[in-house]
């Protein structure tokens, strides 16, 4: 064995096949294929099983809403000054000889139901984000692995961006496509107790529903949510790029023991602020705002959202607050997404010179 | 100028503290093409600080040039050029064989993806296989694969096979050379375990307290240095010579170490061989942990 390694050794002349040419890179689309590999389990996985359960949840729920009805048949209801036994309800005829302003009621309330069931798997979205920022540039400290992702010409920059990119771009559109699968999947129960009820789904829930806007509504949240998220981003990969170890301690109680500071010895009297504003403009920003549809608590002062309230809010107002276009004059908004935008960079500085020991 | 380019590695002046302790003090060498050198010291003495400053992977203070580039402002270029396996073991847990060589073909321009497949031929190593599903030397493997299959000018390795079975690290050496080294390429070695990689290493440095205290082409140490095996009555005229490290062996006999002393001198002493690599650290490195 050793004397095979010498001969070897010694043989430095052997003739030496040409350099290849360098052949071309995609690093940027496989830094986010990689993180899909690393995060199927949360990005995808996660709001799909969310989904799922949702809808196992309306089937239980259903049925036994429909026991219930079984059981009552003998009751009756009202309709137009006729008493007719709620199973014999001819809903086709009812629907019909509704008033526009009844339509328009059924209408709201069948989408907006709809697209209730979208809340699920973007709740569990929210968890997953959280967690993945705050993950994904310790876990590569923790075991060594930045070791291996270092040793090729990948930059810091470009993995960080990636990371982020998975963060407020590739997770966000996959936990939409996962709500809208599971708003058709509710649809198709629906139509099940429709069906079973002697109702016709489709006049009355299919044609009631407004697909282009549902989906519409579900995607216009991400731009004004990538804007909204940036200091929550920001902030959670400076954490997860600084702490030596605990990242979710560090993210978590240094700006709420800054709040509790300010609060208990009112430091922002000096700047005539109560201190209630440090809470809702740092540490909730810090650490909320990647939460989807957090942004929309940003215009809770918003003279429209107390109109809205007041007059009932229907579902294209609803699905234009959730675009939340109003919140481009928010200065909020854009404070916070250049302080985002600067925790970033000190991540990426961060990343490139932490000596791992 | 022509000396600066064919220098792969070129340090002057090195310098890094850590808290308490110089890692690199002054440290200067410079490392020619189409060499493999070890790089040897003992725990602590600054290998793997110098290995992380070339790499550019911390700040430092002096002068060092890696391919003609300073890898603290130009690293992210100098890693076309230039791979390292860091640890055993720093692959991530998750990834999969096939996602391992995906990745690698997708990010770096010198890759070449059937290299690393026929490398992985014949092995254990299952495209659906997890690092995490792989014992130690399997991990290593894979790694290697991959490492082997960039075309890489300088290729540095900080104890690349720790840990792993006699099997494994003669497997490991062995392929390096076979399949991977040729006169364009250079590659920086550490390791503990000298024996194992002493044929085959062109060039050796020894470091020392953040300072190379030998750096010199394998066959100028069979020049310099003699070793000995002393008769019990020659004793006083050996060591009048100054042997820089001396041993006893059973019945009566003594090993000596020479630097740069006459070899006709030595011979009439007793039977005189080249010293071992693992001899001659021992004997420079003496002291170090008192």
């Amino acid at each position: 064995m050793n004397t095979s390694i010498d001969a070897m050794a010694v043989d430095t002349d052997r003739p030496r096949a040409p350099r290849a040419a360098p052949h071309a890179t995609h690093t940027f689309k496989l830094l986010l294929r990689r993180e899909f590999w690393e995060h199927k389990g949360g990005f995808l996985w996660a709001p799909l099983i969310a989904g799922a359960i949702f809808l196992l949840f309306s089937l239980l729920g259903g049925g036994a809403g429909q026991l219930a009805f079984l059981r009552h048949a003998d009751k009756t209801m009202q309709i137009n000054g006729r008493e007719i036994a709620i199973t014999e309800v001819n809903w086709g005829e009812l629907l019909s000889s509704a008033s526009p302003n009844d339509l328009r009621q059924l209408h709201d309330f069948i989408n907006g139901m709809t697209m209730l069931s979208a809340s699920w798997p973007l709740l569990v979205f929210g968890f997953v984000v959280f967690f993945y920022l705050l993950g994904c540039l310790y876990d590569e400290r923790k075991d060594r692995s930045v070791l291996f992702w270092k040793s090729l010409p990948v930059s810091d920059r470009d993995t960080v961006l990636s990371k982020l990119g998975t963060a407020l771009v590739v997770g966000p559109l996959l936990a939409t496509g996962i709500g809208f699968a599971t708003m058709l999947g509710f649809g198709l129960i629906v139509s099940a107790f429709l069906l079973f009820n002697g109702a016709n789904p489709f006049t009355l829930y299919w044609a009631q529903l407004d697909l282009p806007l549902l989906l519409g509504t579900m995607l216009s949240w991400i731009p004004m949510y990538i804007l909204w998220a940036l200091p929550t981003a920001g902030w959670l990969l400076l954490c997860s790029a600084w702490a030596k170890s605990k990242p979710f301690l560090w993210a978590i109680l240094l700006p709420v023991f800054a709040g509790l500071l300010v609060s208990w010895f009112d430091l922002l009297r000096f700047v005539r602020l109560d201190s209630s504003w440090f809470w809702e403009h740092i540490v909730a920003r810090l650490l909320t705002s990647a939460w989807p549809g957090s942004h929309l608590l940003g215009m809770i002062d918003d003279s429209t959202m107390e109109v809205a309230s007041r007059d009932g809010l229907d579902l294209s107002t609803l699905a234009g607050k959730l675009a939340a276009t109003d919140l481009l004059a928010n200065p909020s908004l854009w404070i916070g997404a250049a302080a985002g935008v600067v925790m970033i960079l000190a991540a990426i500085r961060l990343r490139r010179w932490r000596d791992e020991g | 100028m022509s000396a600066v380019m064919n220098n792969v590695v070129s340090a002057r002046g090195l310098r890094k503290g850590y808290k308490n302790k110089l890692a690199l003090d002054g440290t200067d060498f410079d490392i020619p093409v189409g060499r493999i050198v070890g790089l040897i010291g003992p725990n602590g003495a600054g290998k793997t600080t110098a290995l992380k400053a070339i790499l550019g992977l911390i700040p430092f203070d002096g002068d060092l040039k890696v391919l003609g580039k300073d890898p603290r402002t130009q690293r992210d270029e100098l890693m076309n050029e230039v791979c390292f396996i860091a640890d055993v073991a720093v692959l991530p847990r998750w990834m999969k064989v096939k996602e391992a060589i995906e990745f690698v073909a997708g990010v770096h321009p010198r890759f070449d993806e059937t290299k690393c497949r026929r490398f992985l031929e014949g092995t254990q190593l299952k495209p659906d296989l997890r690092v995490r599903e792989m014992s130690k030397g399997m991990i290593v493997q894979l790694h290697l694969a991959l490492v082997m299959a960039i075309d890489a000018r300088l290729l540095v390795l900080d104890e690349p096979t720790l840990g792993l079975d006699i099997l494994y690290r003669k497997q490991f050496y062995q392929r390096l050379l076979e399949d991977y080294f040729d006169e364009e390429k250079t590659i920086l070695v550490t390791t503990h375990q000298v024996e194992e990689i002493e044929h085959i290493l062109t060039d050796v440095m020894f470091i020392r307290d953040g300072r190379i205290v030998l750096n010199a082409p394998m066959d100028e140490l069979g020049e310099r240095y003699t070793e000995v095996l002393v008769n019990a009555d020659q004793l006083d005229a050996a060591r009048g010579l100054k042997p820089i490290d001396e041993r006893a062996l059973p019945f009566g006999k003594t090993v000596m170490l020479f630097d740069g002393a006459d070899p006709a001198q030595l011979a009439q002493l007793g039977e005189t061989r080249t010293p071992g690599l693992a001899d001659l650290f021992v004997a420079t490195m003496k002291g170090t942990y008192a």
